[in-house]
């Protein structure tokens, strides 16, 4: 055991380059998929934290088949917790869907960006947080009380001790004190909980109480022996008495969701949080095990690649009888001993990927995660599994070999019998490199595609302000705003593009049996200009004409949704004037297609939008906020950028280009490790041959013919495997979008070209040095 | 053929030069067969390396076929022996994942023949050294007095002017020994110039001339 280590320090020490290459490879491939493991693991875990978690249900709702919303109806919590014995709680409350201003003193600036949850007293049996600080009184949250996430204490309170501080919240300045800091866990949860207020039975009461709406969000808690399916038969019971028969053509369903499938499984509307991609997870995993792959490769081939140095004392060892048992002891014992030193570098290096991360995509994957105990323990666990993976075959290949033959110097040496396994471990390393090369391309060609789409809109240079609900003059802010020479136009609406408000309604033709919802744009008439929206027949609206209060215009998927020819002039509802058709505009993320959609003339909206010429941004908001204090002392203007919220809409999808790509290019720096690794193996076996060859003639570019022709075979074979593989898959991801890039034949050409690049540019250098070595030397029999 | 004129080669041992060969002076005809002799070390295989172009002297001027060798880049010496010189070493030194065939065909590859023209030629010296029978099978197959012929037939192949032999026989019996020099016999006989180094004196006496080396100096000539 001993020399074991002994030895493997010395080879360590005896071949420095070798060492480091392979150290750092087996390093960087140990922490880099580390890094996405704990991440898929994280997202596979969402909302896995709280106790019970699977007896944790949402009930939404649907209605005129709109198509489902996570909230639901406020009635519905006491019509589940008496009516349902399979249920042991629910709970009801509601997310604050403004931003509300907390301060710490009415002198002090508000913090903004925080959305309160307003709880009723039964959230916390359903949903067990443990708190970091004080504690949660069993009977729930009473008025004037407040319930912080840590983050938020950390920035309201600094390192103070939050508990028992007072904090004034909303316009009204409402003192509230806190009685508790929620603990933030490595598990994450759909609910993004940062403040956290009693919902007060005067809010309560505040919600319709009509069956078709969803305006809070219902989660229930079964009893341990219940079941949902019983939830769903008492609700459907239930609805058949609520809902009287004359309104069976609103169509009331309700969702029941598993709490562990929202987050990657529920596509409802009036989600509390964006939900998660499992495809793009299992992408990033299945990268993660790509990179070990690589490691592990690496590893073997540049053990074995090192076989005639260690052949002898090998050799040596067994004249002395060692068993074959103990000298592959050795070399596991040593790629043990070997990973776990990579696994003492991978820790610091997982934050510098971490660093680097973040240098190159300005996001962060797993962020400040809490790492627990355990992760370290799996981390561990892992460095082993890698080290006994690659130690197996090093160890049964270096320990093959009759010891006279080990011995001798140029018979028969070993890397002929087992070129065919190395070929295939290059093979699958190049393969690997293939898919991630093309998914990359493809990923990043159809990211390129939605940000170079026409959005049917201009999205840049439009400012949107959307607290202005309480302004007491907007028209004089809107004609304040609008003097100023930045400024080009302006309208007041009360759905922007890429926005979190959703407005629906219901139209029909004269010619249709039914109605039909469609999504709505409630604007005035200078929206069309401040969007950069473009008719394509007919008008705007025109705020001097009185008729027009009831006119629509249409975007073209409405024209077709609807079955109108001659749209123009045509009445919906029997009253509402068809005056214009625009081109189809996104205002949802690419994954969605255009729906039919029609905007409404609305003036004065609660918000303003303001499209500005370039240049001089941050000055303009500067004035705007000096500004908007006349008009609104309580708090500051919500200002946000249009071409940002859709930014906003695709983070998700830029999240898993930047990772791919940046995992691409760490798997390119460990292939060409590999690569350099078994390069060197081929020119040590074959420094004799290349001499020889010299000898009778050949010149330095028939040398590297002569080494790269079965490498550069090799990629082709590579990409031939890898990229129907990889084509299948991104294929599968590309599906998700509405909007998307073909693979154009061009990106299998390239993704070879980089292939190609990488092994000639790796085997090129070392072979050139071994092609410039004076034959005399090689050839050398004593 | 070949004139060699105040050649000597030193490597540097701790900062002083240490001579492998000194002031050699030599000159061979066309036709000649030289023998090589001397003890291990004294500077044999260096002197052939030079005189075969794989090795550069550190002094002194080389005339090859009126060429003068000392003056010429990398590229051109080696397009000079390619071209003129063949080498048979003691370690045959044939490539092992190669044929018998291809071993011969090798140097006409980097010869640029055609590969029409080069199948005739294979199948001649083949022929000549009767290996027919043998061409398919790999260096490892084949005993060594059978390799050192393959290495020969290699040698011969793009009809140098000059053949260069290091210990030829080093490696085999004696009963293959003398074929082999039988063979170098007959081939001088047909007008190739041969060089070879070696420790027998039997096979030195196969030679026209006899060059002893010692401690990098020519003894006596």
């Amino acid at each position: 055991m001993k020399t074991y280590i002994k030895i493997a320090l010395r080879n360590l020490r005896k071949y420095p380059v070798f060492s480091l290459i392979n150290l750092g490879g087996l390093s960087v491939g140990i922490a880099a998929s580390f890094i996405l493991l704990v991440y898929s693991e994280r997202e596979l875990s969402t909302d896995s934290g709280f106790r019970d978690a699977d007896r944790i249900a949402r009930i939404g709702t649907d209605f005129f088949n709109m198509g489902g919303f996570a909230a639901s109806q406020p009635m519905l919590r006491d019509v589940l917790q008496f009516a349902c014995k399979d249920i042991a709680s629910a709970t009801t409350f509601d997310k604050a869907y403004e931003d509300i201003p907390v301060r710490l003193s009415t002198d002090e600036r508000a913090y903004t960006g925080i959305h309160p949850y307003y709880v009723d007293t039964a959230f916390f049996k359903v949903f067990s947080y443990s708190t970091a600080a004080g504690a949660i009184p069993a009977k729930g949250l009473a008025p004037g009380e407040v319930v912080l996430s840590e983050s938020n204490a950390r920035r309201f309170f600094n390192h103070q001790d939050p508990i028992g501080k007072t904090l004034l919240i909303g316009k009204e300045n409402t003192p509230c004190k806190v009685i508790a800091v929620l603990k933030e866990n490595f598990e994450r949860s759909h609910l993004d909980a940062q403040l956290l207020l009693p919902m007060t039975t005067a809010r309560l009461a505040g919600y319709p109480t009509v069956w078709p709406s969803s305006s809070v969000y219902n989660y229930i808690k079964l009893k341990p022996a219940g079941s949902l399916a019983g939830v769903k038969t008492t609700l459907d019971r239930l609805l058949k008495k609520v809902v009287p028969a004359s309104e069976s053509y609103m169509n009331i369903k309700f969702i029941i969701q598993p709490l562990r499938d929202i987050y990657f499984h529920s596509d409802l509307k009036m989600e509390l949080t964006p939900g998660g991609n499992l495809t793009q997870v299992k992408l990033l995993s299945a990268i993660g095990l790509f990179l070990i792959l690589l490691a592990i490769i690496n590893y073997v081939n540049l053990v074995t690649a090192r076989s005639s140095t260690r052949n002898k004392e090998i050799g040596v060892k067994k004249t002395f009888g060692a068993s074959r048992r103990q000298l592959a002891g050795q070399i596991i014992m040593e790629s043990l001993f070997f990973s776990l030193l990579a696994m003492l570098l991978s820790i610091g290096l997982i934050r510098v990927i971490g660093l680097l991360y973040h240098f190159a995509t300005g996001a962060s994957l797993t962020g400040a995660l809490p790492l627990m105990i355990k992760h370290y323990g799996w981390l561990l666990l892992f460095s082993l599994a890698v080290g006994l993976l690659a130690g197996l075959y090093p160890a049964f290949y270096l320990t093959a070999l009759k010891p006279i033959l080990s011995l001798r110097p140029y018979t028969n040496k070993p890397g002929n019998t087992n070129l065919k396994i190395r070929n295939i471990l290059v093979l699958v390393q190049f393969s690997i490199a293939a898919a991630l090369v093309f998914a990359s391309f493809v990923v990043h060609s159809q990211l390129q595609y939605i940000n170079g789409k026409d959005k049917g809109l201009r999205t840049e240079g439009v400012l949107l302000i959307d607290n202005l609900n309480g302004l007491h003059n907007p028209e004089a802010f809107r004609r304040l705003v609008e003097q100023q020479s930045q400024v080009v136009s302006t309208s007041f609406c009360n759905r922007a593009p890429a926005g979190k408000s959703i407005a629906m309604a219901t139209f029909r033709t004269a010619a249709m049996k039914e109605n039909m919802t469609l999504q709505i744009f409630p604007v005035d008439d200078e929206y069309l200009t401040t969007m950069g929206i473009r008719l394509s027949g007919g008008r705007n609206f025109d705020r001097r004409l009185i008729t027009d209060t009831n006119a629509l215009i249409l975007n073209e998927s409405a024209v077709a949704a609807l079955g109108l020819f001659n749209p123009i002039g045509t009445t919906l509802n029997g009253s509402q004037r068809i005056i214009g058709v625009v081109k189809d505009f996104n205002y949802m993320s690419f994954r969605e297609k255009i729906a039919p959609t029609i905007l409404r003339y609305t003036p004065g909206g609660n918000t303003l939008a303001v499209r500005i010429r370039g240049g001089h941004t941050a000055a303009f908001i500067e004035w705007l906020q000096t500004a908007g204090k006349k008009f609104m002392p309580e708090e500051p203007l919500a200002v946000s950028f249009l071409d940002d919220n859709f930014r906003q809409l695709a983070a998700k999808d830029k999240l898993l280009g930047d990772a791919v790509s940046f995992f691409t290019v760490l798997a390119i720096i460990l292939s060409m490790l590999g690569l350099t690794g078994l390069t060197l193996f081929t020119i040590e076996r074959r420094t004799r041959e290349i001499g020889i060859r010299k000898v009778l003639g050949a010149t330095i570019p028939d040398i590297l013919t002569l080494v790269s022709k079965d490498f550069v075979r090799l990629t082709f074979l590579a990409s031939g495997i890898a990229l129907p593989l990889s084509w299948w898959l991104v294929h599968r991801w590309l599906e998700n979008f509405a909007y998307r890039v073909s693979i154009s034949v061009w990106i299998f050409f390239f993704t070879e070209s980089v292939l190609l690049l990488i092994a000639l540019s790796v085997i090129g250098v070392l072979t050139l040095k071994a092609a410039m070595v004076n034959p005399v030397r090689s050839l050398r029999t004593e | 053929m070949i004139d060699l004129k105040r050649i000597s080669k030193w490597v540097n041992v701790g900062g002083k030069p240490n001579f492998i060969l000194k002031d050699i002076n030599l000159q061979i005809n066309e036709g000649e067969f030289v023998s090589i002799m001397g003890p291990s070390g004294s500077g044999k295989s260096s002197l052939l390396n030079i005189i075969g172009m794989l090795d550069d002297a550190s002094e002194g001027e080389y005339y090859f076929l009126s060429q003068a060798v000392h003056t010429l880049k990398e590229k051109q010496r080696s397009q000079l022996y390619k071209q003129y010189i063949g080498f048979v070493f003691q370690a045959y030194h044939l490539i092992d994942e190669l044929t018998v065939y291809e071993n011969i065909e090798t140097p006409l590859i980097y010869q640029n023949i055609k590969g029409s023209e080069r199948q005739a030629m294979v199948a001649d010296i083949l022929d000549r050294f009767q290996i027919v029978g043998k061409k398919d099978l790999f260096p490892t197959q084949l005993s060594g007095g059978q390799q050192q012929l393959v290495g020969i037939a290699r040698a011969l192949i793009g009809k140098p002017k000059l053949l260069l032999a290091d210990e030829p026989t080093g490696n085999l019996n004696s009963r293959q020994g003398e074929e082999i020099m039988d063979l170098f016999k007959q081939l001088n006989n047909e007008g190739v110039t041969i060089i070879q180094v070696t420790h027998s004196e039997k096979n030195a006496g196969y030679g026209s001339r006899i060059i002893n080396l010692l401690d990098g100096r020519i003894d006596n000539n």
